[in-house]
């Protein structure tokens, strides 16, 4: 009489998440498997690693703490983390966001929840060289996340619903550090992700709990005119990722706090693809949906991109990513003797180089080996030795 | 995870929170409530905790739902007998804001064509945005009282900085039943997306608008 969800384990004691298939049958489907060229631990004390960003040099990593901490690294082209800063900023609010500029390696900008946005020069110390106020009316707004545009010019950060009712994307012109203005008739929930076009400097996407996705134009002069194209994911959105289609078109994904993927095509206004995560769990090889951690999405560099997606089982052991593939998520990488739920992830598309942090506070550098193409060979056997003995030494960075 | 709720225990209650609903008759539909307490969660490091499910009854019979709809979707809602706009009369509203929110306050949810879809921040502005009822599609492909049906049977979920949640699921004129199925369905659901699953739940509950809570887990 119950009709119970297929993906729900209805039994006494439910059967733990495992891979769908035999180890060589999962070789054969990930035929490249990485290992970490390096793992630091962000602290001794308990923390969660919660926001990355990689500087467009790939030389520094900025990390953003639950502790409210923001740390600094030095990544090597030869993937090692080298602790640069190990309490650049405290902060007295939650972190929502860290980004560098993406024309220059030593501005960085980190947003908290209390509602600042703070631009620091890494050169000049940590001390915030301007701190952006929000002179809209009404109470300061706590934010949620943010993003910078393709020229470093425009600023642009999301809020929670305010007492009054309303959620706000908020505008700062960076160069002059004055307050540009506010959309807020566009959602109806918190805003949880903005995210501007990775070329097209007027482009920027919102992404809400209210499940919809948002894509403005910000050169027009008010709110009406700027909205574009509504997408009604009807499920609460975590994060939006930009993409490109085999033809150049702008591609719009989303992820769901409920672990689904949406692929929009901003073009033609239609959904690509839709993959709920049972058949993300299918497509990793694993068994319980029910531990399905779906993470990020990233372009390759290659025009193409993939998923990122593990497990919450074991302290999220199992790692995987997903190449898309004409509505299709296929066997990619599997990412070995993976330690922590991941909860942040970056990926730097020139060097090929994923890197992720998480729950227990682990900074990992996933070095992978050239581009997707890569037919499997006994080359791959004797690469992932070398990176074994690697991971020996990597240990070196303390936080103190 | 079902086991967790024993059968015995949901009918108890499910039936306790119907019988304290006839035995002091209000004059609204009282709606019924699950109450899900949390533990071992931290809302500012964990996971956001939210979404949509679909349940398998509608826990909300009076919601209203309207179509705008291409030339097929207007007549298949005149006759069915479902409020319907067409582009010409969503036209008519100038994109003016007063009226705009006029129309979003008298539905609870909209539908719309696909073609009409792409046309509302053009024809309407971001009113419906705001209103939080924003349309879902309509395609051509599925019926469009079984997509309204969805609609109605589909209820959001948001967990806001403290660590309980409370989902409307039932009304108190529906069946024991399916008042069961329902509660079951979301109690399944949602422990499912807790990272530790029942080592998250601290409680649950269902109660009627007015009545006492009945302790489930």
């Amino acid at each position: 009489m119950f009709e119970d969800d297929a993906h729900s384990s209805d039994e006494e004691n439910p059967v733990p998440d495992s891979d769908s298939c035999k180890p060589k049958e999962l070789n054969r489907l990930f035929e490249q498997r990485i290992e970490p060229s390096s793992e630091t631990a962000a602290s001794l004390k308990r923390t969660c690693g919660l926001h990355l960003a990689l500087s467009n040099d790939s030389r520094k990593l900025a990390v953003g703490l639950s502790r409210k901490d923001l740390q600094l690294y030095d990544l090597g082209t030869n993937g090692d983390l080298v602790l640069s800063e190990a309490s650049f900023a405290t902060y007295e609010s939650a972190i929502k966001g860290v980004r560098f500029f993406g024309t220059d390696p030593n501005s960085l900008m980190v947003c908290t929840e209390e509602g600042n946005v703070s631009l620091y020069d890494l050169r000049s110390g940590a001390k915030a060289i301007h701190v952006f106020d929000d002179t809209s009316e009404g109470p300061k707004k706590t934010m949620t996340a943010f993003d910078i545009n393709q020229n470093d010019r425009v600023l642009c950060a999301s809020t929670e619903v305010q007492k009054c009712g309303d959620t706000f994307l908020l505008f700062f012109d960076i160069r002059e550090r004055t307050f540009l203005g506010s959309y807020w008739e566009c959602h109806s929930e918190d805003i949880t992700n903005v995210k501007f076009h990775p070329t097209n400097p007027d482009l920027l996407s919102s992404g809400s709990v209210d499940g919809l996705i948002n894509v403005f134009d910000i050169s027009k002069s008010n709110e009406d005119d700027a909205m574009q194209t509504c997408f009604n994911v009807e499920d609460s959105i975590e994060s939006i990722n930009w993409h490109t289609s085999p033809t150049d078109q702008d591609w719009i994904s989303c992820i769901t706090t409920t672990n689904n993927f949406h692929l929009y095509d901003t073009e033609t206004q239609d959904m690509i693809v839709e993959f709920d995560r049972a058949k993300i769990t299918e497509s990793m090889k694993r068994t319980s949906s029910i531990d399905c951690n779906v993470i990020n999405s990233h372009n390759d560099g290659n025009g193409g991109f993939f998923l990122l997606a593990g497990s919450n089982f074991n302290k999220g052991e199992c790692l995987r990513s997903l190449k898309y593939d004409n509505k299709h998520f296929l066997p990619h990488r599997n990412f070995l003797h993976n330690r922590q739920i991941i909860r942040a992830s970056v990926y730097n598309e020139k060097e090929h180089c994923l890197i992720t942090t998480g729950e227990s506070g682990l900074i990992t550098v996933w070095r992978c080996e050239g581009s997707t193409d890569q037919p499997p060979s006994e080359h791959d056997i004797s690469a992932s030795k070398n990176l074994k003995q690697k991971l020996h030494i990597s240990h070196r960075s303390k936080p103190y | 995870m079902a086991t967790k709720v024993s059968k015995d225990i949901l009918y108890e209650c499910v039936n306790e929170v119907l019988k304290g609903s006839k035995k002091k008759h209000r004059r609204f539909l009282e709606t019924v409530e699950l109450q899900i307490g949390l533990k071992n969660y931290d809302p500012q490091k964990d996971k956001r905790f939210s979404g949509t499910v679909k349940l398998k009854y509608i826990p909300r019979p009076k919601m209203q739902v309207c179509v705008l709809g291409d030339q097929q979707h207007c007549d298949g809602a005149k006759a069915n007998d479902i409020p319907y706009m067409d582009a010409e009369a969503l036209k008519k509203l100038n994109k003016n804001k007063k009226l705009v929110k006029k129309l979003a306050k008298k539905y609870d949810a909209f539908l719309a064509s696909e073609s009409l879809i792409k046309q509302i921040p053009r024809l309407l502005g971001p009113g419906l945005n705001k209103a939080g009822k924003f349309p879902g599609l309509l395609a051509h492909s599925e019926s469009m009282v079984q997509k309204i049906d969805e609609v109605k049977a589909t209820i959001k979920f948001q967990m806001k900085k403290v660590l309980c949640l409370s989902v409307a699921v039932g009304h108190v004129k529906m069946n024991p039943d399916e008042l069961a199925q329902n509660v079951h369905l979301s109690i399944n659901f949602l422990v499912s997306l807790l990272k530790k699953h029942w080592q998250n739940v601290r409680s649950l509950h269902i109660k009627s608008s007015m009545g006492a809570a009945q302790r489930l887990y």
